[in-house]
């Protein structure tokens, strides 16, 4: 396939805002100027890494969202597996991303997973999945975590989401990085599990080098796995590549794909034991599109402090506060009676957009927060809106209400998000009893960034 | 006509970077990069003005731009230290009652809302923030509006209807309302051929007037939601406009430059616009700043870099 510069284009297209533009001047070259004398001026290049080490600017210029996160690698690393490499290529699909091709090729939510299996196979991937799994454990660590953090007095925001995490960082590290969850998103669990387990149930692990690529609803995501943080002992990413689906749907303009004409296929099985039933149809959590974690988790809180059997329905109150994408989940009131005053007491929220995560820092400043556990995401609506979905043509977004639609039409998850439950504990006990390679595997660290002070850019 | 100085306000150990009418007419407030507001006030005996407060250490870098709350209760100021202080008049004193915090840089403009309930905020980080007032002292982030694609100059809220006009480094000028539950750009205007510095609305809200980088000062008329230029005045100016003021008695407009003069212009027929004076040398560098007083119609301050404000009687 022709090389180029087809990823730019498409980001173009798209509004990389998920969160905050980037500054108006990086402020990389100045540094590399301070040399005193002559010296041939070189051309400066700024890597993803560059940006995720600088507080100059938020999140990085689309520029920077290097060739390396692009289906150009992809093709290039297909290339060269059919060249007679040994490399296996796994791509792990997102139910946000599945959703949105499905709304913008006209397809319901298991014919999109099954298409995408489809195409993916047809240009030699080797295996196909949905991140289902990674975000089982990723719930069911966030749950242990949040019981701690509940008994030893601090609240916790998740960092699922790398546009907050990013700007964490960057602007308030030391203030917000003690809240924040250090259980790694879905996507960084499926790469640990990738990179370091697979394939699953063997005790040998594969010669090849294995090629992760996800298929994610945000562009961040793509920052999110060039973290140093996610990298195995050689260097070497666990997620390789990050593609979203607006980039999907320019390949397959690019490269005349008839997407809905190809044949089905099914995804393929992680493990028998963690399927979902006889189907191959892919299954998602109870709760919001973006994952249902203050739900899932509230839920786990309010079953161990009141010491009943976790229950994935129980009824909750989700109340909008200031705006839509401002919401407090507690306890149904209703249920009060039957519940001990520590669990009906904890108050989860459920945070969305730019604008209302500085209402949420600005109350940590001053003292007045009061959530158990807050769920942050950079876009407004969460993550089915992330800012590499496929965008409707018209303002009002018809596309959103579509992938809503299909997202909410998945049949729930049948694992149970409860630790003590026997899988579950099988589960642990023969893949991830060994605590530092659970630690290893499932949890990260986060750094402050220490603010650059740069006078030279003012601009009246 | 007459063009005459009145008045020169001296105190201020740097540039100053704006000057603005409380809206009762008997105060004028400056700001500078000295990190202090002073209000300057008439005394009775004679015609003089002179400082009648400094407000300091509320900024830690220059203050950018003030602006009054219609009551006159409060003063807004943003800073290059990226926040925003709110001051309040308590029987006299003037107190710093709270500090906005969010922007990622330099703030360059403040402005309240006709009702005192919303504040918006804009700077170099290219966002237009607004604030909501949910109690006496607390503001809330309502929204984040990134529609510029560079440093935003300026913004002002519309004199009547709940929308607001920014302008930019990237030579547009955009308008903002709420649409469903947040708030986003729906117009944007982009005739001006370099940064657009400053913009201002006349009293009914029907005309906006603006300046800009490439020395031009433009009138939009507004029809329908729909903004239209009906105007470009150039020539006048041989250096970047930084400023401009519509006043809301004589609806005379005064633009202010780099050339460090100041043009006065009116409306001779419907539509048509004329200069009724130009006066040069009104500082000795970039003139930053002017504001015509809201009730002595013949009463325009200015400031600039030279440290001084000064309040001038045209008529």
């Amino acid at each position: 396939m022709a090389d180029g510069p087809g990823f730019s284009s498409v980001l173009q297209l798209t509004d990389l805002n998920d969160f905050i533009a980037p500054s108006q001047a990086c402020v990389k070259p100045i540094k590399q100027d301070d040399q005193v004398g002559i010296h041939e001026k070189k051309k400066v290049e700024i890597t993803l890494g560059d940006c995720l080490a600088c507080s100059g600017c938020i999140t990085s210029a689309e520029t920077v969202l290097i060739s390396k996160q692009s289906y150009i690698d992809l093709y290039e690393t297909l290339d060269k597996k059919k060249s007679g490499q040994n490399i296996t290529v796994i791509v792990s699909l997102s139910h946000q991303a599945i959703a949105s091709i499905g709304a913008r090729y006209g397809q319901g939510f298991q014919d999109s997973a099954r298409l995408l299996s489809s195409f993916f196979h047809s240009i030699g991937v080797d295996y196909v999945y949905d991140l289902t799994f990674a975000r089982h454990i990723s719930l069911i660590e966030s749950q242990k975590e949040f019981i701690e953090r509940k008994k030893s007095g601090t609240a916790t925001l998740t960092s699922i989401c790398p546009g907050f995490v990013c700007y964490v960082e960057k602007t308030h590290g030391d203030l917000l990085i003690p809240y924040l969850s250090t259980v790694k998103s879905p996507q960084q669990i499926m790469g640990s599990l990738v990179k370091s387990l697979w394939p699953f149930g063997t005790q040998n692990k594969s010669d090849n080098y294995i090629y992760h690529c996800t298929v994610m609803p945000c562009f961040d995501k793509k920052l999110e796995a060039s973290r140093t943080e996610f990298t195995q002992e050689d260097g070497t990413a666990d997620v390789d590549c990050v593609l979203t689906p607006i980039e999907l749907e320019a390949l397959f303009d690019k490269e005349e794909i008839n997407f809905t004409d190809l044949p089905h296929r099914p995804l393929d099985v992680l493990h028998p034991s963690l399927k979902i039933s006889d189907s191959d149809s892919v299954a998602t959590h109870p709760g919001n599109g973006s994952g249902g974690w203050s739900e899932n988790i509230i839920r786990y809180g309010i079953s161990y402090f009141n010491q009943s059997p976790l229950n994935p329905r129980i009824p909750l109150k989700i109340e909008s506060k200031r705006n839509k994408d401002f919401l407090e989940v507690t306890l149904s009131p209703s249920l009060e009676n039957d519940f001990t005053p520590e669990s009906k007491k904890l108050t989860f929220a459920i945070v969305n957009g730019f604008r209302n995560i500085q209402t949420l820092i600005q109350r940590i400043k001053r003292k007045t927060f009061k959530y158990d556990f807050v769920e942050v995401m950079a876009c407004p609506s969460g993550c089915l809106n992330g800012g590499g979905m496929i965008r409707g043509d018209s303002v009002d977004n018809k596309l959103f209400e579509k992938v809503s639609e299909l997202y909410s039409s998945l049949e729930t998850y049948h694992l149970s998000l409860d630790d003590n439950h026997d899988t579950i504990k099988d589960l642990y006990n023969e893949w991830f009893s060994d605590e530092v390679l659970r630690e290893k595997l499932f949890l990260t660290t986060f750094k402050t960034i220490p603010k650059t002070d740069n006078l030279l850019n003012v601009k009246w | 006509m007459i063009f005459d100085l009145s008045s020169t306000l001296t105190g201020h150990k740097d540039r100053v970077w704006a000057v603005k009418w409380r809206h009762c007419g008997k105060i004028l407030a400056s700001c500078s990069s000295d990190k202090d507001i002073r209000l300057w006030k008439q005394s009775q005996n004679d015609d003089n003005w002179s400082c009648d407060y400094v407000l300091s250490e509320g900024h830690q870098r220059t203050i950018r731009n003030i602006d009054w709350s219609d009551d006159g209760n409060y003063l807004a100021a943003c800073s290059f230290d990226a926040t925003t202080s709110i001051w309040e008049n308590k029987s006299g004193k003037w107190d710093c009652s709270l500090n906005l915090e969010g922007h990622e840089n330099e703030i360059k403009c403040v402005s309240w809302s006709p009702s005192g309930k919303l504040l918006a905020t804009c700077g170099r980080d290219k966002t237009v923030w607004i604030w909501e007032r949910i109690e006496e002292n607390e503001f809330e982030c309502a929204s984040v509006i990134t529609a510029h694609s560079q440093d935003v100059k300026r913004i002002k809220w519309h004199p009547k209807e709940p929308f607001i006009a920014s302008c930019s480094y990237d030579n547009t000028i955009r308008f903002s309302k709420e649409i469903n539950d947040d708030w986003s750009c729906y117009q944007t205007l982009d005739l001006h051929e370099s940064t657009v510095w400053a913009i201002d609305f006349n009293a009914t809200g029907d005309r906006l007037v603006s300046c800009s980088d490439d020395k031009t000062v433009r009138i939009w008329k507004a029809a329908e939601d729909k903004w239209t230029c009906i105007a470009t005045l150039s020539g006048y100016h041989n250096r970047p406009i930084y400023d401009v003021s519509w006043s809301p008695t004589s609806n005379l407009i005064a633009s202010a430059a780099g050339d460090n003069s100041i043009v006065i212009y009116k409306e001779t027929q419907p539509d048509f616009f004329e200069v009724l004076i130009r006066k040069e040398k009104t500082h000795t560098c970039d003139v930053n700043s002017i504001s015509w007083n809201p009730v002595k119609s013949n009463l325009l301050a200015s400031c600039g870099d030279d440290g001084l404000a000064k309040i001038w009687d045209i008529k």
